[in-house]
């Protein structure tokens, strides 16, 4: 079958080649990079049709048939999602993912597959059991999930349902001496509105058009302060979390945003008490950069807290009604979860493409492996980590020679600020000195990430905080690309305010107006590994994807699994990925790059 | 006749015999020197009157909060659906309503409640699992850990292969469903097309019958032999626990996880067919259904050859101490004409994996508050208006047709056994497809059309009657003006279904007119429509199908066909409370409009049981 099939094929090729000989000579020649640079890209309404007919041994089109028509991309997130599962940093089943990944990208023919440490994480974390159920007046199945590194409760915990809906350290008052041992209702339930919009959604002209518009990021005003109102929420949140802990209760539940079912849930909270200095009280409170660092749910040394569980809307607001109602509700809990301490430190998985002559320069690419723990991670991010292995399988399935070092990373840590890439950016290609403590993003973002509104948010200011330190490695480096949007295909890229590339994107998007990604925008996107590379200068590039079900659905939920993966998605997003990557390895030049921060120009 | 020929002859009748009724309804009611008692004067600014006491007092949601948050599911048999039964008798007493009590019907069977659940996937990997056990599944003797299998057979031979495997194993049996992206909104309200539709719909006694469904091909029939082969080796294996997936929902919903399958050949006739709450039902296999998402995560890991172990508590408790079931009826009695009636009523039944709320404590509380507006206003009808509300609706509107059997005759009682012998409906169809393999025939046709107009008659009457199924009424059945229904969920009236009884139409848009523009808190709610269409899968079959009024009201969707409706989402959360003050309004002034005008309103030509029915 295979030698018929491939003959079949070979005829095919050679009558397309036959048939559209004038109309090749236009494709842009991708071996020869500069001699199409001038090549005006193509108005948008001309389709695939009136393309000129593809010529079958130009590179970029060989990407496409391969990663098209023979796609492993499913077969790769089916492993991590189905089989390997929740892939939380420094848990076993993320160690697991570190493993398999390399071993299939050497499997598939790179070079230097390994886990490269980053350094100490802090405990793994895995669930063992986990069962939540009303047990009395009614008895019912709960729809909850425990917080990540929450403990576990001593055997079966069953105890009353107390229903805080204090809005004020004062209302905690009423509270006093009648938490102890209960199951404790963390804040107001909340209406769910009927959903008259749609939860999954494409990315429409509009808002392409506004991102097209996008001025230079570098000249947006810096990202305002946290008003006051947050800073008082912020100080109630750990008056509260501080109550409960002192009070003696036995778990903690905190209602889902969302609705349907969906529970939203992240890391534990540790109680602990605010930094006593006024200023850095305020820091903690706004999350501002440089703030004291508190304790996190991961770290060993973290004080000792009581479980913590995060319910669905619908039954966390049933609850709460049959409390109002006068009821008298009995819930049980087990959570069984277990610390694994044995190593702690992470990894993250990086395999090559050796390059031919320019091969000590490198071009990379990546995705995060870690995840959440809720779902299994399949759209945050096992899809980018897919979608990068199979750029890199497409390549190595066509046997590219690329000039230049093609370098895949998985990161992790990358839920708790972006370690894993942080670290490498630092261990390989240098870093700002600053006089302060190092910056620390947020590890739980409370909004779906700026990416993925049509307006992005303003950026922090790229003023430079301190001296840039490089390493040598800083000078062979041409670009990273990137994928943590979810499971929507790619429409475009995030400049990151580098005027210089949009003439070299432009031409490498025109092969893929006819799958829907031409948009380049001027703006930033953040919250993601490209802004390690991207914060020292470094090309580091987030693609425009759209938004399908992400920030309604699947962010860091417990719906975030290969249902909601986009399989059409997914190839195309693989194939233009691989596109970049095999452009930028065959430039002549490194890519360029704006102006570096901390460096004198 | 054709379509032409039904139009004219229904200008005829416009002109010739134009309905004494409406013109009267509204006006003095003429001296009716022969009533004992003297006529109840229409109250001319009663509808305002409802208006403002169903908007600005409106007590819908309290009801509504009790009966989903404080009372839960009322599964039919059950001790809570008791409790449903006593508040709403005792609820309705406080508010004045007379002779309110519980009226038997039955034997209907078991009583089923939930004591424990848990699910969860304990190897190579832990995490709970979203999952409901099916209604009327047994329990387990104990927390159940043990080996997830799938049996993938396609022919006896292969079957065989398995023997011996399955004992005390937990077995996945059902079908990977690819689930898409929600790229439409989940809530909807009619819109002009769909309202135009409706208005524009005709007769539906002069509509085609539907085509019979084909038969099935040779092929069918032996995969659906197979299929119950499957289930039968399950049973002689000792099979310890069936894992289902959730007919349809996806996500965090389960939706159609209902009554446990009962182990008989496809092909049985539905007046045989065993169902699981009779007390004589054989002994089952404990089923529980799990989410799609769950499901399929599953299903996808056995085929990786992954070894995957669950871990299950199920308990159960039967209630065997009264086999009847009960409807809750109440009454305002009426004044000069107290023997006549009119009716209005909802299920106050629902499916156990969430509270039923807007299927149909929706539109329990809805006539609930109907009633208490009237009384609330002290209103007097000159009919007696009675408030029934219905049990046993979810396995085959069984409480209304017991009830419209005894008071008004002949409907052919069903017993609970042969409740889906002839799918009136999407309840009985429900029924139907016990087996939980496909959804109730009401959403798939939802689904396909998301538009009401077209859901097609379920029950359409003969276009010529026979003697021989003329039947013999008892005396209430003259006496009796209207029934009303709701329960399409949670949505506003828009609007009313003629069930093919056109004498209605110029009564019903002129009730209409106070509603044509209704503003309720933020929204301002149109309900102008009346369609000659038929309605389906509730309660006012049973009265159409014995030829009196069965009248259902057009309500908008939300999100009743495409996430709550018996799903484990149906909970207060889904209810908009201005769409159920408006509705309880509408309902209130039909109510009060049928109780006042000096004559019964006008019934189709009665064309016979239908003989499916």
């Amino acid at each position: 079958m295979i030698p018929r099939r491939r003959k079949a094929a070979a005829l095919l090729s050679a009558l397309l080649l036959f048939a559209n000989l004038p109309a090749a000579a236009q494709t842009p020649a991708a071996q020869q990079p500069a001699a199409a640079q001038d090549a005006p890209p193509p108005q948008q309404q001309q389709g695939a049709r009136t393309q000129p007919t593809p010529d079958p041994n130009d590179p970029v089109q060989r990407i496409r048939d391969e990663g098209l028509n023979r796609s492993q991309v499913m077969q790769t997130l089916n492993q991590l999602t189905n089989v390997i599962g929740p892939r939380l940093t420094g848990s076993p089943g993320m160690r697991r993912a570190n493993e398999w990944t390399r071993d299939q990208l050497t499997r598939w023919g790179l070079a230097n597959a390994k886990l490269e440490a980053w350094g100490a994480f802090g405990r793994g974390w895995s669930l063992r059991r986990f069962s939540a159920e009303a047990v009395e007046p009614q008895a019912f199945p709960l729809n909850a999930y425990p917080k990540a590194w929450s403990p576990s409760t001593a055997g079966p915990l069953t105890a009353e349902v107390v229903y805080v809906d204090a809005k004020d350290e004062q209302g905690l008052q009423k509270f006093k001496g009648q938490l102890r041992g209960k199951i404790v209702l963390n804040g107001a339930l909340r209406d769910p509105a009927a959903h008259f919009e749609p939860e999954g959604t494409r990315r429409t002209e509009k808002e392409l058009l506004d991102l097209a518009n996008q001025p230079d990021p570098a000249a947006a005003p810096p990202r305002p302060r946290a008003p006051a109102d947050a800073r008082a929420a912020a100080r109630f949140a750990a008056a509260k979390w501080n109550f409960f802990q002192d009070e003696g209760a036995a778990l903690v539940v905190d209602p889902s945003r969302g609705d349907g079912g969906n529970i939203f849930v992240q890391s534990a909270t540790v109680p602990q008490p605010l930094p006593a200095d006024q200023q850095a009280q305020q820091a903690v409170l706004d999350r501002a950069e440089g703030a004291p660092r508190q304790a996190r749910a991961w770290d060993k040394t973290a004080p000792k807290f009581a479980p913590q569980v995060v319910m669905s809307i619908e039954h966390y607001n049933r609850l709460a009604r049959m409390l109002e109602a006068g009821q008298r509700v009995r819930a049980t809990f087990q959570i069984e979860a277990q610390y694994d301490d044995a190593d702690p430190t992470a990894y993250n998985t990086v395999a090559e493409i050796p390059g031919t002559d320019l091969k000590d320069e490198v071009v990379m690419l990546g995705g995060h492996l870690d995840s959440w723990h809720g779902g299994t991670g399949a759209t945050d991010n096992a899809a980018g980590v897919a979608v990068a292995m199979e750029a890199v399988r497409i390549l190595k399935a066509l046997n590219i020679q690329p000039r230049r070092t093609i370098r895949v990373a998985l990161w992790s840590g990358e839920e708790q600020g972006l370690l894993g890439s942080r670290a490498y950016v630092e261990q390989h290609f240098g870093k700002l000195e600053t006089p302060q403590p190092t910056p620390r993003p947020t590890p739980e973002p409370a909004a779906p990430p700026a990416a993925d509104k049509a307006q992005p948010a303003p950026q922090p200011s790229p003023a430079p905080r301190g001296r840039l330190l490089t390493k040598p490695e800083y000078e062979k480096f041409s670009a990273y690309y990137n994928l943590d949007n979810g499971t929507g295909r790619i429409r475009g890229v995030y400049m990151q305010g580098n005027e210089a590339v949009r003439a070299l994107f432009r031409r490498w998007l025109t092969p893929f107006s006819d799958l829907g990604a031409q948009t380049l925008t001027l703006a930033n996107t953040g919250s993601t590994d490209h802004v390690p590379f991207d914060s020292i200068g470094l090309p580091g590039f987030q693609f425009i994807q759209d938004s399908v079900e992400y920030n309604t659905r699947t962010h860091h939920s417990t719906q975030d699994t290969y249902e909601r993966i986009q399989a059409d998605d997914m190839k195309q997003a693989a194939v233009i990925m691989a596109a970049f990557v095999y452009q930028t390895a065959m430039l002549d030049e490194r890519l360029p790059r704006k102006p570096a921060p901390g460096r004198a120009q | 006749m054709t379509r032409r020929g039904a139009a004219a002859a229904l200008l005829l009748f416009a002109l010739l015999a134009p309905s004494p009724w409406p013109a009267r309804a509204q006006q003095p009611a003429p001296a009716q020197a022969a009533q004992a008692q003297p006529a109840a004067q229409p109250t001319p600014d009663a509808v305002d009157r409802i208006k403002d006491e169903g908007l600005k007092r409106s007590e819908v949601m309290s009801t509504l909060e009790h009966l989903t948050e404080v009372i839960g599911p009322r599964l039919t048999g059950s001790p809570a659906l008791r409790r449903a039964n006593e508040w709403t008798r005792d609820r309705l007493t406080k508010w004045g309503l007379e002779n309110a009590h519980l009226e038997a019907w039955g034997p209907f069977g078991r009583g089923w409640t939930l004591r424990r659940f848990s699910a969860e996937a304990v190897e190579p990997l832990a995490f709970p699992l979203l999952a409901y056990p099916r209604a009327w599944s047994p329990g387990l003797d104990a927390p159940l850990t043990a080996d997830l299998v799938v049996v993938e057979a396609k022919s006896e031979e292969e079957l065989q292969k398995y023997r011996g495997q399955l004992r005390g194993k937990i077995v996945l049996a059902g079908a990977v469903r690819e689930l898409r992206p929600r790229f439409e909104p989940p809530a909807t309200r009619l819109n002009e097309k769909q309202l135009l539709e409706l208005a524009d719909a005709p007769d539906p006694a002069f509509l085609p019958r539907r085509p019979p469904r084909p038969p099935r091909t040779p092929e069918q029939i032996a995969a659906a032999r197979f299929e119950d082969r499957r289930t039968q080796f399950y049973y002689e294996e000792g099979v310890a626990l069936l894992v289902g997936s959730s007919p349809a929902g996806d996500g965090g919903m389960l939706q159609f996880v209902q009554s446990a399958s009962v182990p008989q050949p496809f092909d049985t006739p539905f007046d045989k067919r065993k169902a699981p709450w009779e007390k004589d039902a054989p002994k089952l296999i404990p089923q529980i259904a799990v989410s799609n998402d769950h499901y399929n995560r599953l299903a996808r890991m056995l085929r990786q050859g992954e070894r995957v172990r669950l871990s299950v508590n199920l308990q159960v408790e039967f209630d065997d101490a009264d086999p009847m079931s009960y409807n809750t009826v109440a009454e305002i009695p009426g004044t000069d004409l107290k023997d006549e009636v009119v009716m209005l009523g909802a299920h106050l039944d629902s499916w156990h994996t969430a509270t039923g709320a807007t299927d149909n404590a929706a539109g329990v509380a809805v006539m609930m508050e109907a009633v208490r507006i009237l009384k609330a206003l002290n209103l007097r009808p000159r009919r007696t208006v009675r408030i029934a509300l219905w049990s046993g609706e979810e396995q085959g509107l069984l409480g209304s047709r017991f009830y419209v059997r005894e008071h008004f005759g002949p409907l052919p009682a069903p017993t609970p056994a042969a409740a889906g012998a002839t799918p009136p409906d999407a309840a009985a169809a429900a029924v139907a497809e016990r087996a939980d393999k496909t959804p109730p025939k009401r959403d798939a046709q939802r689904a396909a059309s998301r538009t009401p107009a077209v859901r097609p008659a379920p029950a359409q009457p003969a276009p010529t009657p026979t003697p021989a199924n003329r039947p013999r009424f008892k005396p209430e059945h003259e006496r009796l003006s209207v029934y009303y229904n709701v329960d399409s969920g949670a949505g506003a009236v828009r609007g009313v279904y003629l069930q093919g009884n056109e004498a209605l139409r110029p009564i019903f848009r002129r009730w209409l007119l106070p509603f044509a523009s209704l503003k309720v808190g933020q929204n301002t709610y149109t309900a102008t429509t009346v369609t000659a269409a038929n309605s389906g899968g509730s309660d006012f079959l049973s009265f159409d199908a014995a030829g009196l009024n069965g009248i259902d009201f057009l309500q908008d969707d939300l999100e009743y066909p495409t996430r709550t409706w018996h799903s484990n989402q149906d909970t207060f959360d889904r209810a908009v409370p201005e769409d159920l003050m408006q509705a309880a309004t509408v309902v209130a002034a039909f109510v009060y409009n049928s109780a006042m005008t000096d004559e019964r309103l006008p019934r189709k030509p009665f064309r016979g049981v239908d003989s499916r029915q």
